[in-house]
């Protein structure tokens, strides 16, 4: 099952940023050789599975996917429009993954929010991070029993 | 002629893609642009369209209650909604087409896949009923 859920997520986060960013993911990184993630994002999901992803980007990376995204120049971008994209771009990875995991089943999204707290170790499940055309991107997945987050506004 | 297209999405760039998109596939368009599907009601009331973009989960009227109120069916006359959403669950999607939808593109998207979804909706063969599924 885990290894089938790393497949879902590589895969909503390369197809994410490569149809939607325009940017490539170029290879896996090593989560302690990462460059620092400071732009976090997190969504949570209930369902048929439950949990919390947590996205992360690089600063640069996070400038160059929203410039991307909205198709303007990087130097025009206000904070508040690179942090929408990365609601954005959180919200799809969590969804795609999810579909792609679980294509029968049935699940709700929260509203993306901005991820305060990087996941304390060992909270997270499951990370991975990788090197983008510009920066670097960390996913971290958290798994809950199902109908533990009990959410009340979805997105998506 | 643009295609007249109401967008329905509670992030504003996410519009904003949409809308570049569907010009980067060739396709004029006039666009509307709705939070959620109460504003989306109210303005389709003042202005008529050719096809709707809806996404599926906002605050206020999601993209479910909309179908619903909306009433889109192939005996409405009515323009014919394209489901946009991350949720391309088998569940999520048979849902959407039984409560009326002409079809759905699930996010991430190409825009060839969005041109699909348009051609096959707004086809004079589809009559706006066409449950194509670009998923």
């Amino acid at each position: 099952m885990r290894g089938g859920m790393i497949a879902s997520l590589d895969e909503a986060a390369a197809q994410t940023l490569e149809t939607m960013c325009f940017t490539g993911v170029l290879g896996p990184l090593n989560p302690e050789e990462r460059t620092d993630c400071t732009v976090r994002s997190r969504v949570s999901f209930d369902g048929d599975a439950a949990g919390v992803l947590h996205v992360q980007f690089s600063p640069e990376a996070a400038l160059n996917a929203a410039a991307n995204f909205l198709g303007q120049d990087s130097e025009e971008l206000s904070q508040n429009q690179v942090e929408a994209v990365v609601f954005e771009i959180a919200n799809m990875i969590c969804g795609s993954m999810l579909s792609s995991f679980q294509p029968e089943g049935s699940f709700e999204l929260s509203a993306p929010s901005a991820d305060l707290e990087a996941p304390a170790d060992g909270r997270s499940g499951m990370e991975r991070c990788y090197e983008l055309e510009t920066g670097a991107l960390c996913l971290a997945l958290e798994q809950h029993p199902s109908g533990e987050n009990r959410l009340h506004r979805a997105h998506g | 002629m643009p295609i007249r297209v109401l967008l329905i999405d509670d992030s504003s760039a996410m519009r904003g893609f949409i809308r570049r998109v569907i010009e980067l596939t060739g396709l004029e368009g006039k666009f509307l642009e709705a939070s959620n599907g109460r504003e989306a009601l109210d303005k389709l009331q003042e202005h008529p369209v050719d096809v709707v973009l809806c996404d599926i989960n906002m605050p206020v009227m999601n993209g479910e209650q909309f179908l619903e109120e909306y009433g889109a069916d192939k005996t409405s006359g009515k323009a014919p909604v394209l489901i946009v959403s991350t949720d391309s669950t088998l569940t999520r999607v048979s849902r959407m087409l039984e409560l009326g939808a002409s079809g759905y593109v699930r996010k991430p998207f190409t825009p060839e896949m969005m041109r699909e979804a348009l051609d096959q909706i707004l086809s004079p063969e589809a009559n706006g009923s066409a449950a194509c599924e670009a998923v």
